[in-house]
């Protein structure tokens, strides 16, 4: 009889054991829940990054014409102006921000190298030594003018701003709340300038 | 899931296209000649085909007015890649606007032609009617023709450049097995005479286009100060020998007298053209 006793005892101590406060299960469960709501917000936002990337690209390709630009202007103006020109410095120190690494300041180093070359090529164009060069007037006033109009197109800074901006409104709403919690960043956008 | 897995192949090519923004974009290839800069003339395109018939390496020329920044032979050698070229192929790029030049040899090529060869070939061949003359057409053309001849040289074998970048039509009947010899011949006796006679001769030569330069040096030019150093050099043999109380021209003196015979030759060819 104390035998069976002790056996149904055991049995309520190791069915006592398994069982888990409900406290407890409902913290898991709000945490669980919580879990998924940011991995499904960041897994959602990360997908939404893809179209603002896509247009990063191509305002890296824009970015990347006007440096073959600049180094192309650079070759040419070296064989006629002194290293210490102070146009020719201009354009140097345009090529150099454009192949740094901040993209803010890469971009305005771009929207300045336009200007600068415009005035390099102007007065490389009104130097004697280059009009009595066919071949590198040909350059000043044919093919570099036409390289620096060709990626003077802000179309693609344009559509960066607008791809950055419609993710960035949306990173206000509460799945967006979510996902910066798991690391999902606002997209920097460009400035544009009166002229654009 | 066709969803999860569209997600998925956008965002690898998106990484991918990320990984290779930077990348460089080469040209395709459009045969021999890919003349980007407009500089080459029909005939040089022409010549650089039939040359590619002729010669134990194959050549590719390439002109562009800039690189954007690049190192012409890192463009070169990446163009050489990206083109799957043969292991017997020269890659000549001309870079006008930053007047520079590189060239990339496939393996088989770099074994007949060295790396030291290949400088002495710019240095000698290319570089004055690159960058001095702008005679690109010249250019192209000496810098094919010693680089095919030093191929030539390497296996052993002939290589008619005749009728190549201005080059003289060699006539038909003499160009078999005595062209060959000559040939060598003509360019071991440029190699020794050339340090002594260079400045002579490219006084001589002012005036003319480079394409002309080669087949007087190489081919079956003549020079006055060549065969007067010939002929003072058998002077002093004969001369050496008759004081010793010998007769005859002995050994040395017989090569001498054939080298100054062969400049004689020369002499009448150039003057019946």
């Amino acid at each position: 009889m104390s035998e069976n006793n002790a056996a149904s005892e055991e049995k309520t101590f190791v069915k006592e054991k398994k069982s888990l406060d409900p406290r407890v299960a409902l913290a898991i469960m709000i945490v669980m829940v919580c879990c998924a709501l940011c991995i499904g917000a960041n897994k959602a936002w990360k997908k939404n990054r893809v179209s603002v990337d896509a247009a990063y690209i191509a305002w890296e390709d824009n970015i990347q014409q006007r440096v073959e630009t600049a180094y192309n202007l650079l070759t040419v103006a070296g064989r006629y102006l002194p290293a210490e020109d102070a146009q020719l410095a201009s354009v140097r120190g345009d090529l150099k921000t454009m192949e740094a690494a901040d993209m803010t300041d890469r971009d305005s180093a771009g929207e300045t190298f336009l200007t600068d070359a415009q005035a390099l090529l102007a007065k490389l164009a009104s130097n004697q030594t280059v009009q009595s060069d066919s071949r590198d007037n040909m350059y000043v006033t044919l093919m570099l003018p036409q390289a620096v109009e060709q990626c003077s197109n802000s179309a693609a800074k344009a559509a960066y701003n607008a791809a950055a901006q419609s993710f960035n409104d949306g990173l206000h709403s509460f799945s967006g709340l979510l996902a910066r919690l798991t690391g999902i960043d606002f997209a920097p956008t460009l400035t544009v300038s009166a002229l654009e | 899931m066709i969803k999860r897995f569209t997600a998925l192949l956008l965002a690898l090519l998106l990484v991918c296209s990320l990984a290779f923004a930077q990348a460089v974009t080469y040209p395709e290839n459009r045969g021999s000649v890919n003349d980007d800069a407009a500089v080459l003339s029909d005939a040089t395109a022409q010549d650089i085909d039939l040359l590619n018939g002729r010669s134990e390496v194959g050549f590719t020329v390439v002109t562009r007015h800039f690189l954007g920044g690049m190192d012409a032979q890192e463009y070169c050698d990446g163009l050489f890649k990206a083109w799957n070229l043969g292991s017997d192929q020269v890659l000549l790029l001309l870079v006008i606007g930053e007047e520079r030049y590189a060239a990339t040899l496939g393996s088989t090529a770099s074994k007949y032609i060295s790396a030291e060869q290949l400088n002495s070939i710019f240095s000698s061949k290319l570089r004055q009617p690159f960058i001095q003359q702008r005679d690109y057409d010249g250019a192209v053309g000496a810098f094919l023709l010693e680089t095919a001849s030093q191929a030539a040289r390497a296996t052993g074998k002939t290589f008619n450049a005749s009728g190549l970048f201005g080059t003289a039509q060699s006539a038909p009947s003499s160009s078999g097995s005595s062209s060959s010899g000559w040939t060598s011949f003509s360019n071991w006796t440029g190699d020794l005479w050339t340090s002594f006679f260079s400045d002579d001769e490219l006084n001589d030569l002012s005036g003319q286009n480079y394409s002309q330069d080669y087949e007087y040096e190489n081919d079956s030019g003549f020079s006055v100060s060549r065969l007067i150093l010939i002929l003072a050099v058998l002077f002093i043999i004969m001369r050496s020998r008759r004081r010793q109380g010998k007769n005859g021209l002995g050994i040395l003196g017989w090569g001498t007298a054939g080298m100054a015979a062969r400049e004689a030759m020369k002499f009448t060819h150039h003057r019946r053209r």
